[in-house]
């Protein structure tokens, strides 16, 4: 050893105690992130796992794993056809569509004048996820959408009814909103304001808003829901974003489930 | 080989805190504490993980000081950081995803915090490694006190509550509470801390900088 | 695609002021900034940096660091912050030999901020962001060059602003770096208002 503090500073010296450091820290840190890698991705799943029960209508608890294997189906969707790519079944939970839609073999333009969420490109396969109840029945259909809002591209889920028209619960679960004003959109108050609302009207038109001021008592009641103060751009782009995907993106599925040709 | 006269590890763990504190008089590690104080939560996360690096680089960097050699002294110390770095990144994304998530990529600019890098090369090199270590943890706790000072001051008054819980019922949530809007935005940070600057200095006269120009003058 | 890459540019430039909106590089930021001269060089060293290592990193990071990139089943992104620090020192460091040898004069310019920059974290941050929005080659040069300008565009600023404040008849407390923060602070404010902007 004394002899590696005499010589540190010759050019051997020096390779020879870097290549020590190098090794150490490099067995260091390879050793606890095998090591913690199962703990990493059980959080991820879990993480996962909690946003889509939050709009499930079903409450956890601590079983979040089991709860989620007893109600939760995930499926694939074709979202041009709007039907499920039943030989990919398999890869449907947790289908990592925001990764895969930069990939070109994964993805699909949004051509420019639908693009109202400001997206470019999608996947062009998405997960849908089915919730039931203990007798196996289709109760809610959770789809996951994104879009541009204010800094952020925000990421949420939404569950429809199966009626195909009706939002049953929202929620976010990434976004970079500034915490207090965009981030309201996390708050379960104004979350609340989506439930019940519909997207299509009676004629089949898009009628589901987000603005400010909206219609409580007329015609609009069902439609309509107040935008955030000191919030007027993030609520713009969670509007735009729910308008391209239920709207657009999604209609042939959505149109499959209202005509019962998807739960049967 | 004998070592210059090395402060007591008692003197290396309170230095840092009031007297020398790295944010407020050595003016380093700015950049974290900016973004990650809008919430205590992350705060509090991020002042642990940055105490918790410098302790231990300190104290790896002092063990093996006298076999670092010279030329490459900067690289090696990066090594040993980003690998704890790492460490803690890691850590945080198993046992805590959803405030990773928060920090996102402020876990890896601990790297390139300048109170890490700083007491390795301003401390560690030259003692031993048991003062070593409670100065990484004095100067850690010194840079999360201000964290926390911050922190406290922007969430109790931008969102009404203080470690997630609610003190103050804001209008959003149907209480009374108007929010500071301003205090979430990220630039409150750098009033908070300009504000706290001039409060330390105007109690420690010693520190206030000398004016570069008499606006006093009557010649003109 | 053009427009692509020009709204690309500019949001990094304006919108995502990497010192302005989310403060990084604050330590050199507030202390080399006494002197548009030396905040314009410090700038210019910056942006040179940043184009060089962002890229340098995407490609590493597309080619190596990434699941299956290597190897199918092997993911090294766990090395990632290790292999982005390297990759910056030693670009920083062959920069800097290179620089002194065939451009004497922009390195005795430069020289001195050069070994700064290693620790500066806008050129962490800038690796570190473009690998979480997962740009392409090309997006990556974007916006290393935005990136960097927008440090370099936000620090001569703030020079220049200092130049005139110290002739200020500021309290004593406050004198240097405490209006310093506050003036930041004023400038990141008006800075938010590009936030609107939709491109």
């Amino acid at each position: 050893m004394l002899n590696l503090k005499q010589y540190k500073d010759s050019p051997v010296g020096t390779l020879v105690i870097i290549v020590a450091f190098c090794l150490v820290c490099s067995v260091l840190v390879s050793s606890a992130v095998v090591a913690l890698g199962p703990f990493k991705a059980a959080a991820e799943a879990n993480d996962r796992q909690v946003s889509i029960l939050r709009v499930s209508g079903y409450d956890p608890g601590d079983a979040v794993a089991q709860t989620y294997a007893d109600h939760i189906e995930a499926h694939l969707l074709d979202v041009e056809k709007g039907v499920f790519v039943e030989e990919m079944q398999d890869q449907a939970d947790g289908y990592n569509f925001a990764s895969l839609s930069r990939k070109p073999e994964t993805s699909t333009a949004i051509p420019a004048e639908k693009d109202v969420a400001g997206l470019r490109v999608r996947a062009t396969y998405m997960p849908v996820y089915f919730v039931k109840d203990d007798a196996g029945v289709v109760t809610r259909i959770i789809l996951p959408f994104y879009g541009k809002a204010l800094w952020s591209t925000a990421y949420g889920y939404v569950a429809v009814d199966t009626d195909g028209n009706t939002i049953r619960a929202v929620t976010f679960y990434s976004h970079g909103e500034t915490a207090g004003l965009g981030g309201e959109i996390d708050n379960p108050r104004w979350q609340a304001l989506w439930v019940d609302k519909k997207i299509e009207n009676a004629d089949g038109a898009y009628s589901f808003v987000i603005k400010k001021n909206a219609d409580h008592e007329g015609v609009g009641k069902d439609f309509e829901v107040d935008s955030l103060s000191g919030a007027t751009l993030t609520s713009r782009g969670v509007d735009n974003a729910v308008r391209y995907w239920l709207g657009d993106a999604y209609k042939p599925f959505l149109d499959n489930v209202r005509k019962g040709e998807i739960i049967k | 080989m004998s070592d210059v006269k090395s402060p007591t590890w008692k003197e290396a763990l309170l230095d840092p805190l009031i007297a020398n504190n790295p944010v407020m008089i050595q003016v380093l590690g700015i950049c974290s504490t900016l973004a990650v104080t809008s919430s205590m939560k992350t705060a509090f996360v991020m002042g642990l993980s940055v105490t918790a690096v410098t302790a231990i680089s300190n104290f790896a960097v002092s063990a093996t000081r006298n076999y670092i050699p010279s030329s490459v002294r900067i690289i090696a110390q990066m090594t040993v950081i980003a690998s704890l770095v790492i460490l803690v990144d890691q850590i945080l994304k198993a046992f805590a995803y959803d405030l990773s998530k928060q920090l996102s990529v402020y876990v890896g600019l601990i790297i390139t915090n300048c109170i890490v890098m700083g007491r390795t090369e301003g401390f560690a090199l030259k003692y031993p490694p048991v003062p070593s270590f409670f100065d990484g943890i004095g100067n850690g706790l010194g840079y999360m006190l201000v964290l926390c000072i911050i922190g406290t001051i922007r969430e109790i008054f931008g969102s009404g509550s203080w470690f997630g819980i609610t003190l103050l019922e804001t209008v959003n949530n149907g209480g009374w509470y108007v929010p500071c809007g301003l205090l979430v935005m990220p630039p409150c940070g750098f009033f908070l801390v300009g504000l706290l600057i001039w409060l330390v200095k105007s109690f420690r006269k010693e520190l206030i900088e000398p004016a570069e120009y008499d606006t006093h003058r009557e010649d003109y | 695609m053009l427009e692509h890459y020009l709204s690309l540019f500019i949001k990094s430039v304006f919108i995502e002021n990497m010192a302005l909106a989310f403060f990084l590089g604050m330590c050199t930021f507030l202390a080399v900034s006494k002197k548009v001269t030396t905040s314009a060089g410090l700038g210019a060293a910056v942006v040179m940096v940043q184009i060089l290592s962002v890229p340098a990193n995407n490609l590493i990071n597309t080619y190596i660091l990434m699941p299956d990139a290597l190897m199918p089943g092997l993911d090294l992104s766990f090395l990632s912050f290790i292999t982005y620090i390297g990759v910056i020192a030693a670009i920083v460091q062959i920069l800097e030999m290179v620089l002194d040898k065939y451009v004497p004069s922009l390195y005795s310019a430069l020289g001195i901020f050069l070994p700064l920059i290693t620790v500066n974290c806008v050129i962490f941050a800038g690796v570190s962001f473009m690998v979480q929005r997962e740009y392409n080659f090309a997006e990556s040069v974007v916006y290393a060059a935005g990136s960097g300008i927008s440090w370099a565009l936000a620090i001569i600023l703030l020079a220049a602003i200092r130049e005139r404040l110290k002739y200020s008849d500021a309290p004593a407390g406050l004198r240097g770096l405490g209006l310093t923060f506050i003036t930041s602070g004023l400038m990141a404010i008006g800075f938010m208002s590009f936030s609107g902007i939709q491109l």
